[in-house]
């Protein structure tokens, strides 16, 4: 048994018995921890391979959590929150995690974002591995900056081309707002009004229909996320 | 009583000299009868202007004047003939009768004057406590009153619990004075008779306190401060005081009772929706949660074995119906987060376009197989609180749903219409019973539904609710050719921010949102 290690930091014992058992019949290995102190302390001397953390802990806020850990480390964290509490979320992604949850959610979902997890810690070892992207129509070619849909070239404006390429490189994961305005025009920016017209336009570029969009997903409150299934 | 006194006697003085003169020089001392007929005109005279005690004065002057001047021997008051003293008798005694008479008669004018004012007065008052709608508008209304006719400040106290009094109502600088009086105001509540200033308890006061009594007991106290110490020492204005009293008391009580009735009315309402919420909450947790334990349980049973598509569609009911749950906790969070109206409308420019992208997505599960199309002009930017519309939409959408087959269509249409955003949600299923336009979007009322799982009826209530919140609203109506439409408007306020894009001279066909 060596799967990839999984640090569940959650105090519902039903909830942790439900991920212990569909994720080690996926072929995870688990650690549990039930309190954000303990989990901090389980993330250090276990080094797991991506945390699941809830944000809602007894002991500490998981915003908290995500902050300590990333004190000292890039394990991929994804969190687990309410639906209606998409501040939290913000704060969470802000703070460093790479993803979040809604509860309740599916074990499929969950197998997702772990794959996605994972897949980008492999990257950030060899970064010119996948230098194509490419779901469905869409064929990203980051060496020859081309972008094609339906193999026929697709040519975009700088900034929208700035904004895919940060999508791309962080596809299947959630990316909040904040961090696409940073990336794209900078760390002084905050009109996410920008982002949402330059959106618009990339969905109209890329989407066979950008009022149904299958690529370029919103996440209501909380940022975009590029589908990679 | 009017006139200085002196002035009367003096008047009165006058009257019998001029009586006396004009009967010397028309009849002579030879027709005494009619010189004393004209002393007795001049007595009238007399008692009719200048009241009863001048009257007398007068019958005895002209008494006095007559032996005097008509009597023999003249120029002295000695009486010859006894006859004469006989005289100078009825003479008294017919100018008495006069005087009390025409005195009886003055009072009675005097009264029905006075009456008269007091009615118009009351009349005044109850007119226009009547026409106050408030308890504050009656005490203001009140105050006037009592400023005008008693030329008094006023406080109208009010029992609070605990057996204190409490002002409800004072006068501009009573404030001192109250609270020194505040035990005189209380022994006119305790005795439920008037205390104070011109009283037998604590005359010393400043203010007069007066009960309000009421029909069904007493409401308050009031509290009159005149200017004058000595205006209320007259019984007859504390009398009248007193009806005054009593005027504003059934006012008072008649604001109270209306108050009640609308306390009582707005908590029949809150007990109404809350015992429709309790039994719609309670039946919709419970069936999801039914369908759970017994398939849960069927499947935890292990007297006897399955078939395998039957344990699987046990399975697949326990994670429908946890879905459901969801959804419908959702919809109460909802519901409670706008009712309780600590939610905020957090308006930012959005393109329409992606709003109804992100409610088709969440929808695309329960919109399986109808036949979506969307018409959204990809520049179409709106003021609106992103998550809020979406979750209207959504909720319209799980509608059209729930009331469509397969294969139904579905279109969706953005707009604007005379600066107002217009999404329209129209369905080709079953329409609206006739007379349910308004009624849908009652909270807890279900339609027909076409076979699927019925919600807590608490859908298109958020979805309203959101547009109201907004400023909009959320209206339905039946299509021609069948099925249903609902048409979300809302108001664009504003410009939305400009920005700058960037070169794009590659693809001259795209259109760019500006």
């Amino acid at each position: 048994m060596d799967g990839p290690l999984i640090l569940v930091i959650e105090d519902e014992r039903q909830m942790r018995h439900f991920l212990r058992v569909s994720l080690t019949a996926n072929g995870y290995r688990l650690i549990e921890a039930d309190t954000g102190a303990e989990g901090t302390v389980q993330a250090a001397t276990r080094s797991p391979d991506v945390i699941v953390l809830d944000l809602g802990l007894p002991d500490v806020d998981g915003i908290e959590v995500v902050r300590r850990i990333r004190g000292w480390s890039r394990v991929p964290i994804i969190v687990l929150s309410a639906r209606g509490s998409e501040r939290d979320k913000v704060d969470a992604l802000d703070a460093g995690a790479d993803d979040y949850l809604t509860k309740p959610f599916g074990v499929e979902e969950l197998l997702a974002r772990l794959r996605v997890a994972q897949r980008h810690v492999a990257h950030l070892g060899s970064k010119e591995d996948d230098a194509v992207f490419s779901v469905g129509e869409l064929r990203v070619d980051l060496a020859k900056r081309q972008v094609f849909v339906d193999d026929s070239e697709v040519h975009l404006t700088p900034i929208a081309y700035k904004l895919l390429v940060f999508l791309v490189q962080n596809a299947g994961k959630v990316v909040t707002h904040r961090q696409l305005l940073r990336e794209v025009w900078g760390p002084n920016t905050t009109e996410t009004h920008y982002l949402r017209v330059f959106m618009g336009q990339l969905r109209h570029k890329l989407e066979a229909d950008p009022s149904h969009p299958r690529y370029l997903i919103t996440e209501p409150g909380v940022g975009y996320r590029l589908r990679t299934d | 009583m009017r006139r200085a006194r002196w002035i009367s006697y003096v008047a009165a003085a006058g009257i019998v000299a001029v009586a006396a003169a004009f009967s010397g020089a028309v009849f002579g001392r030879s027709q005494l009868a009619d010189v004393v007929m004209v002393f007795l005109l001049g007595i009238v005279i007399v008692s009719l202007r200048l009241g009863h005690r001048p009257s007398l004065f007068a019958a005895v002057l002209s008494v006095l004047v007559y032996d005097f001047f008509f009597i023999p021997p003249y120029y002295t008051f000695t009486v010859a003939d006894l006859r004469h003293v006989i005289t100078f008798a009825v003479m008294l005694l017919v100018a008495f009768v006069i005087s009390s008479l025409t005195r009886t008669v003055r009072d009675h004018a005097e009264a029905a004057g006075e009456r008269e004012q007091r009615t118009a007065v009351l009349y005044h008052l109850s007119r226009d406590l009547a026409r106050a709608q408030s308890a504050h508008a009656i005490l203001l209304a009140a105050a006037q009153h009592v400023a005008q006719v008693f030329g008094s400040r006023m406080v109208v106290f009010v029992p609070r619990p605990g057996d204190n009094l409490t002002p409800l109502y004072q006068s501009a600088g009573l404030e001192a004075t109250l609270r020194a009086e505040l035990g005189v105001a209380h022994a006119a509540w305790r005795s439920r008779l008037q205390a104070g200033l011109s009283t037998a308890t604590f005359p010393g006061s400043q203010g007069l306190y007066l009960p309000l009594i009421a029909s069904r007991g007493s409401v308050g106290v009031m509290g009159v401060f005149p200017d004058d110490r000595h205006r209320f020492e007259n019984s007859d204005q504390r009398y009248f005081l007193d009806m005054f009293a009593s005027q504003m008391a059934a006012a008072m009580e008649r604001a109270e009772l209306g108050e009640e009735a609308e306390h009582q009315r707005i908590q029949a309402d809150t007990e109404r929706l809350r015992n429709a919420l309790l039994s719609s909450v309670s039946h919709d947790l419970r069936t999801p949660l039914a369908i759970i334990t017994g398939a849960a349980s069927t499947l935890l049973n292990e007297t006897h074995e399955l078939p395998k598509d039957e344990n699987r569609s046990l399975m697949q009911s326990i994670y429908d119906e946890g879905d459901r749950l969801n959804r419908l906790i959702g919809n109460l969070l909802d519901m409670t987060r706008l009712e309780s109206g600590t939610l905020t409308v957090k308006k930012e420019w959005y393109p329409i376009e992606e709003i109804i992208g992100v409610a088709l997505n969440r929808t695309e599960q329960r919109l399986k197989g109808r036949n979506l199309r969307v018409t959204a002009p990809p520049d179409l930017f709106a003021p609106v609180d992103d998550v809020l519309v979406e979750q209207a939409l959504v909720n319209v959408l799980e509608n059209a749903a729930k009331h469509t087959r397969m294969g139904s269509p579905i279109e969706i249409r953005a707009a604007v219409e005379d600066g107002w955003l217009v999404v329209e949600v129209a369905d080709r299923g079953p329409g609206i019973a006739l007379g349910d336009e308004e009624r849908i979007f009652e909270k807890f009322y279900r339609g027909q539904s076409e076979g699927g799982p019925i919600g807590a009826g608490l859908g298109l209530a958020i979805a309203r609710a959101i547009a109201v919140a907004h400023g909009g609203r959320l209206i339905a109506r039946n299509r021609e050719g069948g099925g249903s439409a609902f048409v979300l408007t809302l108001p664009i306020e504003g410009e939305p921010p400009a920005v700058v894009l960037d070169a794009d001279s590659t693809s001259p066909g795209a259109k760019e949102p500006a």
